[in-house]
């Protein structure tokens, strides 16, 4: 065993899974495990059927760029969805979703379509599968170029399987804890993540340089996160102050 | 087919948040295809993305004052 190139493909893999766990786990907490595993499960098979069919020559049949601005496209649509609508949940300017409430009429619509209806979210499955399919693309390309590069693809598979079994353990048992977070909290995280790597992947298929590659991931949503929260205050604020000098003239 | 029609769905009702989207990704595009400025286009994409939830945001508001 060639424990650098193992070790290599580790800890390139690595980041990736971290990155398809953390979308997986957004659409588990707010579209529920059906929905999850579906599309990630579907990733994975896509990605399985693409490695078997085409073998090696898929690190130049497949352009990635494309796919990641496609991929990147569709995050930042449903991301910077959710985020705009946490905000206006946050500000008051939209009614908070009543999550009881919502259940109970999902419930009594399912009941109505009898026992079609599956509980997978199309939106949420079609997120999963494009997080999976995309780092997974990515961590095949990586065994595939440190194994062939060194001459020791076994070692490379290896190292990734091992960064596989450990990140989806830690998704496993940070599952519990994040489900204690409340609705609106948790969109208005989801909406971040995924509008920081939705910005980070088309930026990528589009060319752009990023400063220190994944990096700028965390970068990204640390900005979008503390814009989104001054403007959450902000907007709060102009709120108050709307409602004060509207209850001022209603009183004189 | 519902991912589809949610996507429709989307533009149509925030036309303004896709624009946005649109306009960010077309700058960044057209600073990294100049070449010397390719690594400074991460900032105007970022900057503009978050502008365009501002703007969705701030017509939202508007609309509810009107209300």
């Amino acid at each position: 065993m060639n424990w650098y190139v193992a070790g290599a493909s580790f800890l390139g893999t690595a980041v990736e899974f971290v990155e398809a766990l953390t979308i997986v786990l957004a659409v588990l907490l707010t579209k529920g495990w059906k929905t999850a595993f579906a599309g990630a499960a579907l990733a994975v098979v896509v990605l399985v059927a693409l490695v078997l069919i085409v073998g090696y020559p898929l690190i130049h049949a497949v352009q990635l760029p494309v796919v990641q601005f496609i991929v990147g496209l569709l995050m930042l649509l449903f991301g910077m969805r959710w985020l705009r609508k946490a905000i206006l949940r946050y500000t008051g300017y939209k009614a908070v979703h009543d999550e009881g409430k919502a259940f109970a009429e999902e419930l009594e619509k399912q009941k109505g379509r009898g026992s079609k209806a599956s509980g997978i979210d199309g939106f949420g499955a079609l997120t999963a599968f494009n997080g999976v399919f995309l780092e997974g693309l990515e961590s095949v390309f990586i065994v595939i170029t440190v194994g062939l590069s060194a001459h020791s693809l076994a070692a490379a598979v290896w190292g990734s399987v091992v960064a596989l079994v450990l990140v989806v353990l830690a998704g496993v048992a940070f599952r519990s804890p994040l489900q204690a977070v409340p609705e609106n909290t948790l969109k208005f995280v989801v909406g971040v993540l995924l509008s920081s790597f939705g910005t980070f992947w088309a930026g990528e298929g589009l060319g752009v340089a990023w400063f220190d590659q994944d990096v700028s991931i965390l970068v990204v949503a640390g900005f979008f996160l503390v814009a989104s929260l001054l403007y959450v205050a902000w907007l709060r604020a102009l709120r108050r102050k709307a409602l004060m000098s509207e209850s001022r003239s209603m009183s004189s | 087919m519902k991912a589809i029609k949610v996507l429709v769905g989307l533009i149509y009702d925030d036309p303004w948040l896709v624009g946005g989207i649109v306009v960010a990704l077309a700058v960044a595009k057209i600073l990294t295809l100049s070449g010397h400025a390719r690594f400074a286009a991460m900032i105007p994409l970022v900057v503009l993305l978050f502008g365009s939830i501002v703007l969705s945001i701030s017509r939202e508001v508007a609309k509810n004052r009107r209300a």
